[in-house]
């Protein structure tokens, strides 16, 4: 048998290899433990270094870096700069007990997810948004940047608030994992109509990494997932996102 | 067309600031890179070609933009800045036997220790996830190079964090 080299061996740890390469390094693996020490530390130390820095620089983008690229008179509006940071998820606060309960019967969440075909998870689905769902509760209720704990797991969160085009006050949402640091899983825009319904208008489901690489799965947000939203909230044609002030009113008054 | 590329890049400033963040262990030195990097890519918009990957062709630029700033400003180090001065010190953390107070200064502790170019690999492809052949293509180097060069650099993290696990372990070994 061929030696197995450290290149090798990482692209094993990677899980990058063809099935034929792999069986083979499995074999030295059986029979030599100081082979699978290395493997593990290779593993484990990637793992760490990745999650060292998953946080760092996760906040938007200073507004002055974005208007030096697309030009400061481009009429983009841009969003970006008033997303509110994502709390940290330790701050996401105590498994609200209905939630948890309705984990444990299986019955799901509530009216705003659909558990059916996607294997991903549960996304934020479009349509309206039924008044007793937690979604309900984040959209109408929370300011921006107040995480509402909906299981174990998962937080709603609002990251910024905006009128469209016809006026309507819309929100952008994510849905964010503790597994993954507590980044998005799912992003969504709804929109308050005047009677007080809100309805999703867009959303978006962000790729965990797949299966064989467990829990070191790493999609990093503000690729394909963002662009898609920004198209959304494009299509809205929506305005330049509230000032905290201007939200916080909204939130008192009733979104009068 | 240019007003597409400008978005994608602008879609990109969250992987490109964690990268330069990365290299530097500053966030301000990492925004001034990824600022003039920018700068430099839109000079040379012509130069992009459409269908290849900008986030390639963005990556090798923050990278050069970087080294650049390394090498033409050994004297950086020694600034009164507190985290040049802390990286200053912190170079070889096996001998300093310094013990940092959370993981993501012991983990930052070990990746500066590297040589650049050991760094920039690990950042392209562990941090980012970026294939070996994707990193290849950043660096312009052959995909063999980058798994030489990246599996050295996986051995001396995951040396380094270990020793920093147990700051005697290597005298008790002797």
């Amino acid at each position: 048998m061929k030696e197995i080299n450290d290149e090798i061996l990482m692209a094993y740890a990677d899980d990058v290899l063809g099935a034929e390469e792999r069986s083979r390094v499995e074999a030295h693996l059986e029979a030599d433990p100081e082979l699978r020490d290395r493997v593990a530390r290779m593993q484990s130390s990637a793992k760490l270094l990745r999650e060292a820095y998953s946080p760092p620089m996760s906040e938007a983008p200073p507004q002055a870096m974005i208007d030096q690229i697309l030009g400061a008179d481009s009429g983009v509006v841009s969003l970006e700069r008033k997303r509110r940071k994502r709390p940290a998820w330790h701050q996401f606060g105590p498994v609200p007990i209905a939630a948890s309960v309705a984990l444990m019967v299986g019955l799901g969440l509530g009216a705003w997810f659909v558990a059916p075909t996607d294997e991903a998870g549960p996304q934020l689905a479009l349509g309206s948004v039924s008044q007793d769902s937690q979604l309900h509760q984040v959209l109408e209720t929370r300011a921006s940047g107040d995480a509402l704990r909906v299981n174990v797991e998962q937080a709603l969160v609002s990251v910024l608030t905006f009128r469209d085009g016809a006026g309507r006050p819309c929100r952008e949402v994510e849905l964010v994992s503790a597994e993954r640091s507590a980044q998005p899983v799912a992003l969504a825009i709804a929109c308050r109509d005047g009677g007080g319904a809100w309805t999703v208008e867009g959303s978006v489901q962000i790729a965990v990494g797949t299966a064989s690489k467990g829990d070191d799965g790493f999609a990093p947000v503000g690729g394909p997932a963002a662009k898609s939203l920004e198209a959304i909230i494009e299509a809205l044609g929506a305005g330049p996102s509230l000032s905290p002030d201007d939200e916080a009113k909204l939130l008192e008054n009733g979104w009068r | 067309m240019s007003e597409d590329v400008r978005r994608e890049m602008v879609a990109l400033l969250p992987r490109l600031r964690r990268f330069a963040y990365s290299l530097t262990g500053s966030m301000e030195e990492a925004d001034d890179v990824v600022q003039s990097a920018c700068a430099k890519a839109l000079d040379r918009l012509d130069q992009y070609r459409l269908g290849t990957r900008l986030d390639s062709w963005m990556f090798r630029i923050v990278q050069t933009t970087w080294l650049d700033q390394v090498r033409s400003a050994p004297a950086r180090t020694t600034a009164a800045d507190p985290d040049a001065l802390d990286r200053a010190v912190s170079i070889d953390p096996i001998e300093e036997r310094v013990v940092a107070r959370d993981a993501l200064a012991r983990i930052q502790r070990a990746l500066t220790g590297l040589p650049e170019e050991q760094r920039v690999l690990l950042s392209l492809v562990v941090i980012d996830g970026l294939s070996y052949a994707q990193a290849a293509e950043c660096l312009g180097i052959p995909t063999g190079t980058v798994m030489s060069r990246l599996s050295r650099a996986r051995r001396r993290l995951a040396d380094a964090i270990d020793e920093q696990k147990q700051p005697n372990a290597r005298g008790s070994k002797r």
